[in-house]
């Protein structure tokens, strides 16, 4: 048997769209096809922005890179306004010529989402920092260090917390590093976004820290440290962030983590009296019973706390 | 941790990521804030951060598993008879192979809770366990 290769042309003859039997064929294997793109078409109704895709699922972008993609969501926009209006509340900077001769610092947005122990979006939060790393040591700055506690100090708090079958509050200051007074004389630029109309020209003296600045750390804690000092507290000797106060026979302990205040005493009484100072002096958050501290959750019942 | 596991920096295993060991150890350390049944795992095995070999990170995966069966573990403060300050050391003698130096450690308890511990490589090389009790005291 042999087998070949070759084609045979038929030109004369024609496919015969009207054959019955094929043009089911044909049908079996298109129609399918086109039904399908049909409703591909149909689902499409309309489209969204990846940012808000996003946004509805668990893999959430948390945070805008730059002012331009702030601007677009409400939210920071309201939370930068806020930063502003603290800013200006605080008294932080006042507006000078410029001077001819010294270092102007420039200013930054820095987004972040603040998140709660259970990862659901807490707020967001926006600051207005400087620079810092333009700063010129002996000029802009001299001392940077400042205190913060040792883990074991807040832990031994919490066993005498819990010994004595009392309560831990935590209190936290907003924009903590606005109230800190600074001994230098600093200029920064006015921020793009918020210049002042007429007064392009002109920049801030600050008068108060602002975030990113090298000293704005320790001047915060100079000025809760003079605070707390003068109104009565006595610093332990081995670590200065843990004030005792006594009244009487009650107690109150006031332990310091930068910006996070841990309160407990032996009279409840006290320790609101004490919070609602503090909230008046500082600005402030009550957060209440301590929760969330440093990253770690703690779970207060009677005569226990438990962190994990 | 496996006890008999005997961690140098010139192990034989192969080299793995150091950027993502580096970053789980830290995680790790961090974490150590509040549980001290993962302090001396961790901080022997933070010492190989800059040359992590399958042997290290084995081992880290190790602890990471004990975390996941012992998730809701931490430390709990309750209401104590009498607060008596206790302390503990004690010190291992030449485990660390590279240097032989030892490691020390320490907990603090007030009644019998637990505030304070720690676990470190010595910084001199000791000749007699005594000594490194002693360094540890």
């Amino acid at each position: 048997m042999a087998i070949t290769r070759d084609v045979y042309f038929h030109k004369e003859e024609q496919w015969d769209w009207r054959d019955s039997q094929i043009n089911e064929l044909l049908e079996d294997k298109i129609k399918p096809q086109l039904q399908d793109e049909s409703i591909d078409d149909s689902l499409i109704k309309s489209t969204r922005s990846l940012e808000d895709i996003y946004q509805r699922s668990s893999v959430a972008v948390c945070k805008p890179e730059d002012y331009e993609e702030a601007q677009q969501n409400p939210e920071w926009q309201k939370a930068m306004q806020e930063e502003i209006s603290m800013i200006e509340k605080n008294c932080t900077w006042e507006l000078v010529d410029k001077p001819s001769n010294k270092n102007i610092i420039y200013v930054k947005w820095v987004f972040r989402t603040k998140l709660n122990a259970n990862s659901t979006i807490n707020k967001h939060k926006v600051g207005l920092v400087v620079k810092g790393y333009t700063q010129i040591y002996g000029i802009d700055y001299s001392d940077t260090f400042s205190l913060v506690e040792k883990m074991d100090t807040s832990r031994l708090l919490f066993v005498i917390a819990a010994h004595k079958n009392r309560k831990v509050y935590q209190l936290d200051v907003k924009s903590a590093f606005l109230n800190g007074i600074l001994q230098e004389e600093i200029y920064v630029e006015q921020s793009t976004e918020f210049v002042i109309q007429r007064k392009e020209d002109k920049v801030y003296l600050l008068k108060k820290a602002l975030y990113g600045l090298k000293q704005a750390l320790r001047a915060w804690f100079g000025k809760i440290d003079d605070y707390l000092t003068s109104s009565g507290f006595q610093k332990s000797l081995s670590e200065a962030t843990l004030n005792v106060k006594k009244i009487n026979n009650d107690v109150l302990i006031i332990s310091l983590y930068i910006d996070d205040l841990l309160v407990t005493g032996s009279n409840i009484q006290q320790v609101g009296e004490f919070k609602q100072k503090m909230m008046q002096v500082f600005e402030m958050t009550n957060l209440g019973l301590m929760r969330f501290f440093l990253e770690m959750e703690i779970v207060q019942s009677k005569e226990e706390i438990f962190i994990c | 941790m496996n006890q008999k596991d005997k961690f140098s920096k010139e192990d034989r295993t192969t080299r793995v990521d150091e950027e993502k060991f580096r970053s789980l150890i830290g995680c790790l350390l961090y974490l150590t804030a509040i549980r001290p049944d993962i302090f001396n795992a961790t901080s022997l095995l933070s010492r190989f951060i800059h040359c992590p070999r399958e042997i290290h990170i084995r081992a880290t995966k190790r602890i990471l598993r004990f975390i996941k069966e012992a998730y809701n573990f931490g430390v709990k403060f309750l209401k104590y008879q009498e607060l008596r300050l206790h302390g503990f050391s004690n010190s291992d003698w030449g485990r660390f192979i590279d240097d032989m130096k030892s490691t020390s450690g320490f907990r603090f308890n007030l009644g019998s809770i637990i505030f304070s511990w720690s676990s470190k490589k010595q910084d001199i090389i000791t000749q007699f366990t005594v000594e490194a009790e002693f360094i540890t005291t």
